[in-house]
């Protein structure tokens, strides 16, 4: 499916992951589920993002993580917690922005956790 | 703690962690971010200061989307301290670079603060005009808390020429 759509991937990025998710290669379902929340993200369509970047951190929690996977949980977590403060889920979006922080700390990345605090800022504001 | 004081905690460390890291539009925004808590908190000086260092800085690194979000803020700044014509002129400035930029968050954020200094200069009918324009692009997004702040603000003015009922 995947060699299908080669040439048109984001416009069938949704397909892809929708087909990832239920398959068995976790890495392809975590790549495409996360851009699609970004796709949708960029489209202002926030709850379809917040459905996307859940069911990727839901397969996710599912890996065995190394410092790449924290990595990646602190920008999915950080990128969910946006789109649901926009849709009005804030009590959610705080819960997930301490997660990014917490693994922000974790893996000592700083990019992240700087960003992952102006959010939580802009969230408090 | 209240809840803007634990965000200007948020943003000085967030702005004391990034000097590691160096990201100059990530500054801008938090100092944008810190300008409008400042205000909110009735610190306008404070706020506008904040503002004009974060303007420099988008002026520096040419970022558009964000130059446009602290345009906004700098209306803000004016519609609080009372210069409601200035406030419109910043709003305009910032919705013009917006829909330039098709910015679907922003767009129908200023709408809304627009509708607000009309409202203050007594231009009720254009204030009505933007506040629904902002509260149909809210709703567009899904955007409820700027939809909700802006049908109060329309109803508040509805409501003082007595045409509550009729919507």
């Amino acid at each position: 499916m995947e060699e299908m759509y080669l040439s048109k991937i984001d416009a069938k990025v949704e397909e892809l992951a929708h087909h990832f998710k239920n398959s068995n290669n976790k890495e392809k379902a975590m790549f495409y589920l996360n851009k699609a929340g970004d796709k949708a993200q960029s489209l202002y369509a926030f709850s379809n993002a917040v459905n996307y970047f859940r069911d990727c951190i839901n397969i996710l929690k599912t890996s065995i993580l190394k410092k790449k996977q924290l990595i990646k949980f602190s920008e999915i977590y950080n990128k969910l917690a946006f789109s649901q403060s926009i849709i009005g889920e804030r009590k959610k979006s705080e819960v997930n922005l301490t997660k990014a922080l917490e693994y922000c700390r974790k893996t000592r990345d700083k990019d992240n956790e700087s960003l992952t605090l102006m959010n939580m800022g802009n969230l408090y504001g | 703690m209240g809840k803007w004081d634990k965000a200007i905690v948020c943003f000085q460390d967030s702005l004391l962690i990034g000097e590691e890291v160096n990201n100059l539009k990530r500054k801008a925004r938090t100092i944008k971010s810190m300008g409008v808590l400042h205000l909110f908190k009735g610190n306008t000086e404070k706020g506008y200061k904040y503002l004009k260092d974060s303007l420099k800085i988008c002026e520096k690194i040419k970022t558009e989307p964000l130059y446009a979000m602290v345009l906004n803020n700098i209306g803000i700044y004016y519609d609080m301290v009372g210069e409601w014509e200035n406030a419109v002129k910043y709003y305009k400035k910032s919705l013009s670079i917006s829909k330039k930029l098709n910015n679907l968050i922003l767009i129908p954020n200023i709408m809304g603060n627009l509708g607000f200094a009309y409202s203050s200069l007594n231009k009720s009918e254009r204030a009505i005009y933007y506040f629904k324009e902002s509260i149909k692009l809210s709703a567009k997004i899904g955007d409820v808390y700027n939809k909700g702040i802006n049908l109060i603000k329309q109803n508040i003015i509805l409501f003082r020429q007595k045409r509550y009922l009729k919507h």
